[in-house]
């Protein structure tokens, strides 16, 4: 249980401070304890070893890589931006050809109708309801 | 002074300032400036496998990508960090998800004999270091990585990971204790 504690406080003064307490229970500790002393050795060269141990660099021409990627995904962006922007400029003058085309024909026939409902301005016949379902309004019709 | 060399001596902020001008030369020397260090984190994360190289990209792509949005409240390579740190926690998810038995794990497994083998003392003790990373648990490593390989204060890893310090402190001490247990069979031979 003790050598646990003095375990504990070995690896917390590698990392935070220490109170005066824990140093002197540590200084004690270390000065009876020749397993604990080893301890601190083997703390010591494996900190040592895992921060020497990373590995510095990716592999190479990584910043090339990264650079290329970029480029890349800015010229796909562009392309798409180059779509849209095409698509709208063109959308828009069949969208105003359409709606020119739909006043037109509106107008002309509101000048040629009799009277100015929505109907007749529509194009519109006028059918009641019962001549919708009457079976001989299609044959009258052709 | 050339560009270069001018680069060189300029602030990450303000090299930050410059790639947000459109000035790609800025941003290849921020990635060289900090590629060792995410290089580090990321194999220490990672070990030492193909996607380790694609999730570094993926770091700096995606510090590109939201460099509008970086502010500079924290330190340039903190935040690289931290992106780093999350990206590989990703693919470690992403690789358990897939989890079959790998030549990787075949290889790990020489680590959980205690009693080194003739061969494996000829491995490399940076090998041997990183293969020993990869059998601790994932929030073990993470600590011992930003507080021993890159030399973070407890309190900074702390912050960076968003964990009580005391949570920290004793992550790292279960961390090296597990790290000493996997290495102790090899230590005479570093």
């Amino acid at each position: 249980m003790k050598y646990k504690h003095l375990q504990n406080l070995l690896y917390k003064q590698f990392d935070s401070d220490l109170s005066k307490e824990e140093k002197e229970t540590l200084e004690k500790g270390l000065s009876e304890s020749k397993k604990l002393n080893l301890e601190k050795e083997q703390i010591v060269l494996l900190r040592n070893s895992v921060a020497k141990s990373s590995q510095k660099s990716f592999k190479p021409f990584f910043t090339e890589r990264i650079i290329t990627k970029i480029n890349k995904s800015n010229k796909s962006v562009n392309e798409f931006d180059e779509f849209t922007n095409s698509l709208l400029f063109t959308f828009k003058r069949i969208a105003f050809a359409s709606l020119l085309a739909t006043v037109l024909l509106l107008s002309n026939n509101f000048v040629q109708a009799d009277e100015a409902t929505i109907e007749s301005v529509l194009g519109f016949e006028k059918i009641s309801i019962v001549d919708v379902f009457d079976p001989t309004l299609i044959l009258t019709r052709e | 002074m050339t560009n270069i060399q001018q680069l060189n001596s300029e602030t990450d902020i303000e090299l930050i300032s410059k790639v947000r001008e459109g000035e790609q030369s800025a941003f290849t020397e921020i990635v060289k400036r900090y590629e060792s260090k995410i290089a580090a984190t990321i194999y220490g994360m990672l070990g030492n496998c193909d996607e380790a190289d694609d999730v570094g990209q993926e770091v700096f792509i995606r510090f590109y990508n939201l460099i509008e949005q970086f502010e500079g409240n924290s330190n340039l390579g903190t935040y690289l960090t931290r992106i780093a740190i999350n990206l590989s926690l990703n693919e470690i998810k992403r690789k358990k998800r897939r989890e079959f038995i790998s030549w990787d794990i075949v290889k790990h497994k020489d680590l959980e004999s205690n009693q080194p083998k003739q061969n494996d003392i000829k491995f490399e003790e940076k090998e041997l270091i990183q293969k020993a990373f990869q059998k601790i648990k994932t929030k073990f490593r993470v600590v011992l990585i930003l507080r021993i390989v890159q030399g973070y204060s407890t309190e900074e890893t702390s912050k960076i990971l968003k964990l009580p310090l005391g949570t920290v402190l004793s992550r790292l001490a279960r961390g090296q204790k597990k790290l000493k247990e996997l290495l102790t069979p090899y230590m005479e031979a570093m």
